[in-house]
């Protein structure tokens, strides 16, 4: 296989619950990807995340297989339903699309220094494997307030071994000031662009603050089009090098290092 | 080199979309804590950067404390700039205020190609017995109607457009995510014709697409939300959209430069 250049390091598969967007069936997916030169792109079955566990390994498993292994994906942990979660989790352990753990601490409604968290980082150690979480800024949405990056702190800090991704690199607001500060301090950290984080230079402002290695392309697709997240990097005032590493090179060494010279970081 | 290719590649269409933008702001808001001040020249350089050659320019003071104020403000600050328009922000006729078109004493200032509401932050309701008289006015004026999704709902924008149908309505994607709201807002354009949408916040997959083929590119307005958001979002989903070249110049800006070149001055 060629050595992926362009990878979304955040996206969804499955029909996005409440919201219409149009397109977002696996074959309309791929369409998409070919279109964009999107050669991989990691996913996070919204089924997963709703706790239908096993639906979602299934279709994450075919969809992985259906893409000519161009769709890895994460599996979704919800302390709320641990058993559940680490069921479906151990079931792909060994498989090669396995490539890393989703946490989203709104969207299940548990802060995220809560220590029924605990037992997913010591997961996360032991089997070598990357955690993503949502994380964002308090907003005028109350949930979003359990999200907020300094929350995941005692554990980044307790964990140097597990590599974190902070979707959407904190939100739009002082989470992004917050998940700065957290990459810059924690070598395990680092953020994805994934999302409607629309402020104005918003990578370069990232590389400037915690340097190109540290910078992940993601788009949050279905939700958000890939296109609105593709140009803020292919159009930023940053050399080849640095986007080579924000588009794809940061995503597999962080999630997929086999695929890049080096050693998975965690 | 596949990098620069791609790169040289979409710059170059990008300046041959000849970009006229419907969102560029001056000042700036509370809602969104990380924006620098809008500038005319921070807003000039990120026009210049992003091959914007054209602009319906507001100010933030608008929908934060005093209409009046803000367009003050706004017509001095965009007044040397050829080609920058001004959307002025008004209040419903009546009661009078002393710096309202229903005042005697008010003369249409010449930069204005655009109104726009604030219905929500104004306390007032969207509805025909409260606007009906402005809006008669800009239909004579023939002036197109700028609101932000969030100022209003989805019921009185429907029946506002429907008792006006020569009214030209632009629904502007901002200051939350309209995407949330799309089953709302694709059957309100399917029933108004003369409801527009405003594309900075319409990120949502496939949207371009799916509005240009189920309802026309002449439904789609560009808008940036310049300086608080990156022209970079909505360009790079204009560019890279599967719809024809023709299209992409409509949305473009060929759209907003024909509803504004009808504007009685």
């Amino acid at each position: 296989m060629t050595t992926p250049r362009i990878v979304d390091a955040h996206m969804h598969l499955g029909a996005p619950g409440t919201l219409f967007t149009f397109g977002w069936e696996l074959a309309d997916i791929l369409r998409l990807m070919d279109r964009l030169g999107i050669d991989r792109a990691y996913s996070m079955h919204h089924n997963w995340l709703a706790g239908h566990c096993e639906e979602a390994r299934t279709a994450s498993l075919e969809a992985f297989e259906k893409s000519g292994g161009r769709l890895p994906f994460l599996a979704v942990h919800n302390p709320n339903e641990e058993n559940e979660s680490l069921h479906a989790m151990n079931a792909c352990l060994g498989h090669e699309g396995f490539i890393g753990i989703k946490i989203h601490p709104s969207f299940h409604g548990l802060s995220a220094d809560d220590e029924r968290y605990e037992s997913i980082w010591d997961y996360a150690t032991e089997h070598r494997l990357p955690i993503l979480s949502h994380t964002w800024s308090e907003t005028y949405n109350p949930v979003q307030k359990l999200s907020q990056p300094m929350l995941f702190e005692k554990y980044i800090a307790s964990y140097p071994r597990v590599a974190f991704v902070m979707g959407h690199c904190g939100g739009p607001g002082a989470g992004r000031g917050q998940a700065i500060h957290l990459a810059q301090k924690y070598p395990n950290v680092y953020l994805d662009i994934a999302g409607d984080i629309f402020s104005l230079g918003l990578v370069p402002e990232l590389v400037q603050a915690v340097g190109a290695h540290k910078v992940l392309f993601g788009s949050d697709m279905p939700w958000i089009d890939p296109r609105a997240r593709l140009g803020a990097v292919l159009l930023a005032n940053l050399d080849d090098t640095a986007k080579t590493q924000i588009l794809g090179q940061n995503a597999m060494h962080v999630f997929e290092p086999r695929l890049v010279a080096g050693e998975r970081l965690c | 080199m596949w990098l620069s290719e791609m790169e040289a590649e979409l710059r170059k269409q990008a300046q041959a979309l000849n970009l006229f933008d419907a969102s560029s702001w001056l000042g700036r808001t509370t809602a969104l804590p990380l924006m620098d001040e809008g500038t005319p020249e921070l807003l000039g350089r990120v026009h210049k950067e992003s091959f914007i050659r054209g602009a319906l320019v507001s100010h933030w003071r608008a929908g934060q404390d005093c209409s009046q104020e803000s367009n003050r403000l706004l017509l001095r600050q965009i007044a040397d700039r050829d080609n920058w328009y001004a959307t002025l922000s008004l209040q419903p006729l009546l009661p009078v205020d002393p710096d309202s078109p229903a005042s005697p004493k008010w003369v249409w200032p010449t930069k204005v190609r655009a109104v726009r509401v604030f219905p929500s932050s104004f306390q007032y309701p969207l509805v025909d017995w409260c606007v009906g008289s402005l809006c008669e006015m800009l239909i004579e004026r023939r002036l197109p109607l700028f609101v932000l999704h969030t100022e209003t709902t989805f019921q009185d924008l429907y029946a506002l457009a429907s008792r006006y149908p020569k009214l030209r309505i632009v629904i502007e994607s901002q200051t939350r995510k309209i995407l949330y709201h799309m089953r709302a807002v694709l059957p309100l354009m399917k029933a108004c014709p003369n409801i527009h949408l405003e594309t900075s916040n319409l990120c949502a997959q496939g949207m371009v697409e799916y509005i240009v083929k189920n309802l026309g590119a002449d439904r789609l307005i560009f808008g940036t939300f310049a300086p608080a958001n990156d022209p970079i979002v909505p360009l790079g989903m204009l560019l890279q959209a599967d719809i024809s070249q023709a299209d992409k110049l409509a949305i473009a800006g060929d759209n907003m430069r024909r509803l504004i070149a009808k504007v009685q001055r």
